[in-house]
């Protein structure tokens, strides 16, 4: 029986019910039926002992319910707790990786493009983590669409380039890691052919190891290389490329891999290299005919240098009138063929591009003044009145060519001259602006001639155009003047240009752009002071006769026969030169060659030597140099070159070589003799002394101011170091050696200073402050006087007291 | 409809209460249960069979008998009902073995199918079946709108052989079907168990079919003997008191529980009455007796929810052999609280089962359930 049930009962019942209840609920069943009790009271008896059956199995049925939910709950309680336990470690894992997220999240708010727009405390709470992430998220998809996008572009960029161009990728090593379909079908390799082999494979060895040393080392630096390279198909064939290889850089910029980019360029190569033959074909074509040019300039100048010359020997013997005329028609013809022959081959070098405009100083008005001198003489000829008209502003030196300024307005004149019939020729020079050291000027020459019609006013200046074709028939002439004058002055950063009126006249203009240098030599200024400015030109008398060859004038001996070595390879030229030296009164010696001179100088005294430039076996230049080295000191015998350029370099190498004065060739008679009146004697007529007009009388005048005792101790002396300090001074100017020419210009200075020659003593003060900036008109000018110092106090001709 | 009832303890006492009955040869329908010893009885089928010739005959062994009386052991009830309206067929199969289940349902599907029935009351042997594909077999065939009830065979809390009465007469593997159709049929249903979860939820991590080795990587039969403590020695019966609550992958509830049938000390397994889908979760659940009685309540509710009832009708109350276990002698006032509820106009059969089939609500798919009380009850409209 259940404890509760059995106790309950105990405590309401007693023995021996208490202690079997079944047996007296039983009991009392029967007790009742047996006597006759009410029915209600005996269905009572009969059911109490079910009652008890039911209450006692009730309370087991409890028992049970509570011992089993008391072990659930317990079970449950552990479990709840060892789950809790365990949810606290997730969350607090869980946390650990919250916080993980949020620091990610924010390293990525920074580095993701677009997402630093976000709120700073958005990472705070879960909720705006997740939505943080999200919005990451989202960017990161963006930033991944671009990336696609990018990517699909740099796809179709690829396939564009590998659709142009020959594309291979190499490691660092040279192996092929990729290379394009182009790359596989030039080279004619298959595809697993050429990967994982060294770019080697395709050298060509055309290249030496130098050009690849510079292509890795390009690369290696980092640097993209660029060039074209021969390479080698399998079969053997060579194939030309453009290459460009571009390193590519890991993160930390050091190159990780190179991609070669090339294309095809075996067909030009193979065009240039045709066009290389064809340009050097043609080159030699041009050379050939430079050359030929050059040769022909020579070899017609030399013959016609003979006639012209043994024409005026021949004018100079007892002639018939008739037989006068016929060599006086010779003369001239051959004096229009070689205008002719100069015009021709100076076209042809200024279309050659071969014509070199000098840089060199030089007296503007002078040499305008001398240009007029001989043309003068032509106008007078043919009664025309020749009006020099220079501006009083003019720059006194310039810098620029003066020879082709002489030839420019020589040109125009005599095209004046040739086209006016009655009336004047005026020539104007004026300043048409100035600016620091740079000026222009603006020179015209007019006349009083046909004039020409203005639809023809185009065309003169075109090269053989004149005006009307019959032109040529009436006048003349090669046609090449005026284009010759035009691309001379276009040389010279000058235009030119006409305005006439047919019937009146013609008006030929032209400016030259000139730097302008600081006045000097103001001894050679003075004598002409008087000479500047406007007025006729002097049209008559000797000095017009003497400028022009086309006036017959008996050129008279010199006073003093001179000791002349002719160095001239040409026999024509020595003939002449011989036959004219001779009939003036000098003792020629001939020498062949450079070789046979520097055996011959030294032994005789010479007064002059005329040098021949070019010759076999030894040229004038070396020569000179040998002559020079193997002088005495103190003597200094003139070396007068003759060269047929004596312009720009080729003086500078005579003049550097020892040489002291140019004679040009082909040989004007007359100034070969004025030349050799110079050096024979100061008191040569005016008419043929040398074109700077230094003149006798300051230095004649200085000399005579001096002590006689003094001038005769010191006269040798003097001579000897003039002429060595003038002759160092050339050198040193010519081997640029400025600390020589600025000590030699001092002795210079101290020389003349003693000699009372104040302007020559200013001239060497300039030379000794600015030895670099010394022209050579410079120099020219006091070697001038110098020699006429020198041949002043020659003992023999000299101005000595003994006189 | 009309209909009478009687019970008899003794094969003796039938021939006396069928003459009792008015007009038994007009009977279409005669619902037996009673224990396996009378039910086997061949005398049993044969007079009733005699008494009333016409009607279809079945039913099952019980572990308990229900009447309004409440629970009876060792009887056997037999109801008759006369419809005037509501059409019956029958369909019976032989199960010949657990694999069969699903196929056995398929068979009774193809019988029944001509007659179009809207609701299947049915009985099967209460051991050897995979009620849940006999189900789905049923379904296959006859589709998910037919509402299919009914009850697995007890044998008292033996569990050793159960017995189905077929129109042919008892069998022990026969499974019987009684198709109703007709536009006055009503036909309402509730199941409830009453039962509440405790404790954690217990992820399945083995289990194949209705066989549960593993919960949360452990012997489920650990942990089911650690709640039971020295009830544990009583398993399997003891087993009935903490049912499981299925609950699906996602942790929702299906409304399905499963008492445990039998254990299986070397495998550390608990054998199932019922399949259990091993993606899901399982929970513990216990009840004290009140809450079942509340829980029976519950389903009664449900089934006179469903529609008013006109009139005389019969209630079939399939509870579990469980809930008996567990609320013992006061088992009958489960009954009662049904009984008050479907009214004194309702004629109560039923038993104690080995399962109860029986959709979880109206118009959901019919399911093998455990520790319900489920209510099927029919009418007739006038």
């Amino acid at each position: 029986m259940h404890p509760l049930l059995a106790r309950q009962l105990r405590r309401l019942l007693d023995a021996p019910a208490a202690d079997n209840p079944p047996a007296a609920c039983d009991q009392l069943r029967l007790f009742l039926e047996s006597h006759q009790a009410p029915a209600h009271l005996q269905h009572l008896g009969r059911g109490l002992g079910e009652f008890l059956t039911r209450v006692e199995g009730a309370y087991t049925q409890l028992d049970r319910d509570l011992s089993l939910r008391t072990r659930s709950l317990k079970l449950s309680s552990e479990e709840l707790l060892a789950t809790n336990d365990a949810l606290r470690g997730t969350l607090e894992a869980r946390e650990a990786a919250i916080a993980q997220l949020q620091s990610l999240a924010e390293r990525l708010r920074h580095t993701l493009p677009d997402a630093t727009e976000t709120q700073d405390d958005a990472a705070d709470s879960l909720t705006g983590l997740v939505a943080l992430i999200s919005h990451l998220i989202e960017r990161q998809e963006a930033h991944q669409a671009e990336l696609r996008a990018l990517h699909t572009d740099l796809a179709n960029q690829k396939f564009a380039l590998d659709q142009h161009a020959i594309v291979s990728i190499t490691d660092l090593d040279g192996t092929i890691t990729y290379a394009n379909d182009r790359f596989c079908d030039i080279a004619g390799y298959r595809r697993e052919e050429i990967l994982g082999a060294n770019h080697r494979l395709i050298r060509s060895n055309y290249h030496p190891p130098a050009f690849f040393a510079d292509l890795w080392g390009t690369i290696k630096a980092g640097k993209v290389w660029r060039g074209e390279v021969k390479n080698r198909k399998k079969n053997g064939d060579d194939y030309w490329v453009s290459a460009t290889i571009v390193p590519l850089t890991d993160a930390n910029g050091q190159p990780s891999q190179y991609i070669a980019l090339r294309t095809d360029i075996t067909e030009r190569k193979q065009a240039e290299r045709e066009l290389e033959q064809a340009k050097s074909l043609a080159e030699a074509a041009s050379q050939a005919k430079s050359d030929f040019l050059a040769n022909m300039s020579h070899e017609i100048r030399t013959p016609m240098n003979g006639i012209i010359g043994m024409t005026e020997l021949a004018l100079d013997t007892d002639l018939d009138p008739i037989q006068r005329d016929y060599l006086t028609t010779v003369r001239n013809s051959a004096d229009a063929l070689l205008v002719i022959l100069n015009d021709i081959l100076d076209f042809s070098k200024i279309e050659a591009g071969k014509l070199q405009i000098e840089r060199i100083p030089f007296n503007l008005a002078d040499t305008i003044t001398e240009a007029l001198k001989s043309i003068g003489a032509r106008a007078e000829k043919k009664g025309l009145k020749l009006v020099r008209n220079l501006a009083a502003d003019l720059p006194l030196q310039v810098e620029g060519d003066p020879g082709r300024l002489r030839q420019v307005l020589t040109n125009l004149c005599d095209n004046a001259i040739k086209f006016t019939r009655e009336g004047a020729i005026t020539v104007t020079a004026a300043l048409d602006g100035r600016e620091a050291d740079q000026c222009r000027i603006h020179l015209t020459v007019s006349d009083t001639g046909i004039g020409i019609p203005p639809e023809k006013q185009r065309q003169v200046f075109e090269a053989f155009t004149q005006a009307d074709a019959s032109t040529i028939r009436k006048f003349g002439g090669t046609g090449l003047g005026l284009a010759i004058c035009t691309r001379l002055v276009g040389l010279m950063d000058g235009r030119i240009w006409l305005d006439s009126t047919p019937g009146q006249g013609s008006s030929f203009h032209f400016t030259l752009a000139l730097k302008v240098l600081p006045n000097a030599a103001a001894s050679r200024d003075a004598p002409q002071g008087q000479d500047r400015g406007t007025g006729a030109l002097p049209a008559s008398g000797e000095e017009a006769r003497a400028a022009t060859g086309s006036d017959r004038q008996v050129l008279e001996p010199h006073g003093r026969g001179l000791a002349i070595l002719l160095v001239e390879d040409h026999p024509v030229n020595q003939q002449l030169a011989i036959r004219l030296l001779q009939k003036w009164g000098h003792a020629v010696t001939l020498a062949r060659n450079g070789q046979e001179a520097v055996d011959l100088f030294p032994t005789a005294a010479w007064d002059i030597v005329f040098m021949d430039m070019q010759m076999p076996v030894m040229g004038g230049i070396d020569a000179t140099r040998l002559i020079r080295q193997g002088e005495p000191p103190g003597q200094h015998t003139p070396i007068i070159a003759m060269t047929a350029n004596a312009r720009g370099e080729d003086r500078d190498r005579c003049l550097a070589a020892g040489m002291d004065d140019h004679l040009p060739k082909p040989l004007d008679i007359r100034t070969l003799h004025r030349l050799v009146a110079h050096y024979c004697h100061p008191a040569a007529p005016p008419a043929s002394s040398p074109a700077p007009p230094a003149g006798g009388d300051p230095i004649q005048a200085a000399l005579a101011a001096m002590d006689p005792d003094m001038l005769l101790a010191l006269r040798d002396v003097v001579r000897t170091q003039l002429l060595g300090d003038m002759a160092a001074a050339y050198a040193a100017r010519g081997g640029e050696d400025w600390e020589t020419l600025h000590r030699v210009a001092h002795n210079l200075k101290n020389t003349l200073g003693l000699l009372g020659m104040g302007d020559l003593v200013e001239i060497a003060k300039q030379i000794e402050a600015a030895p670099a900036d010394t022209p050579t008109e410079r120099l020219d000018g006091l070697a001038h006087s110098v020699h006429l110092i020198v041949a002043a106090l020659h003992p023999a001709t000299g101005a000595t007291p003994a006189n | 409809m009309k209909t009478q009832q009687i019970q008899i303890s003794d094969l003796g006492e039938l021939a006396p209460a069928l003459a009792t009955l008015a007009d038994p040869a007009a009977a279409q329908l005669a619902l037996v249960f009673g224990s396996r010893q009378l039910l086997g009885e061949p005398g049993l089928f044969r007079e009733i069979k005699a008494a009333c010739p016409k009607a279809i005959l079945l039913g099952c062994s019980t572990a308990g008998e229900i009447t309004r009386r409440g629970l009876a052991e060792d009887t056997a009830v037999v109801t008759f009902a006369q419809f005037d309206q509501v059409e019956l067929t029958v369909a019976t199969t032989d199960l010949a073995s657990m694999e069969d289940s699903l196929a056995a349902g398929q068979r009774l599907g193809t019988q029944l199918q001509a007659s179009g029935p809207r609701a299947l009351i049915l009985f099967g042997q209460g051991l050897a079946i995979n009620g849940s594909a006999l189900i789905d077999g049923l379904h296959q065939v006859l589709g998910d709108g037919i509402t299919i009830t009914g009850g697995l065979a007890g044998d008292g809390d033996h569990f050793q052989e159960t017995l189905v009465m077929t129109p042919d007469g008892p069998s022990t593997t026969a499974i019987v079907a009684l198709g109703l159709s007709g536009a006055a049929l009503r036909f309402n249903h509730g199941s409830f168990g009453g039962w509440e979860p405790f404790g954690n939820l217990r992820k399945m991590t083995k289990a194949v079919g209705n066989v549960l080795y593993e919960l949360d990587g452990k012997p489920a039969l650990d942990i089911y003997k650690a709640y039971l403590g020295d009830y544990a020695k009583d398993l399997p019966s003891s087993g009935l008191f903490f049912p499981f609550e299925m609950l699906d992958a996602n942790r929702g509830t299906t409304g399905i529980i499963r008492t445990i049938l039998s254990v299986d000390e070397a495998e550390g397994s608990l054998t199932l009455a019922g399949d259990v889908n091993p993606a899901g979760y399982l929970q513990l659940m216990h009840a004290s007796t009140d809450q079942l009685i509340s829980g029976a309540e519950a389903a009664a509710t449900a089934a006179q929810a469903m529609a008013p009832h006109p009139g005389e009708g019969l209630g079939i109350l399939v509870s579990c052999v469980g809930r008996r276990l567990v609320m013992g002698y006061r088992v009958d006032e489960e009954i009662e609280a049904v009984g008050d509820i479907l009214g004194e106009d309702t004629v109560l059969t039923g038993f104690y089962s080995y399962g109860e089939l029986s959709p979880s609500a109206p118009g959901a798919p019919c399911l093998l359930q455990n520790q319900t009380m489920t209510i099927i009850w029919i009418a007739e409209a006038p």
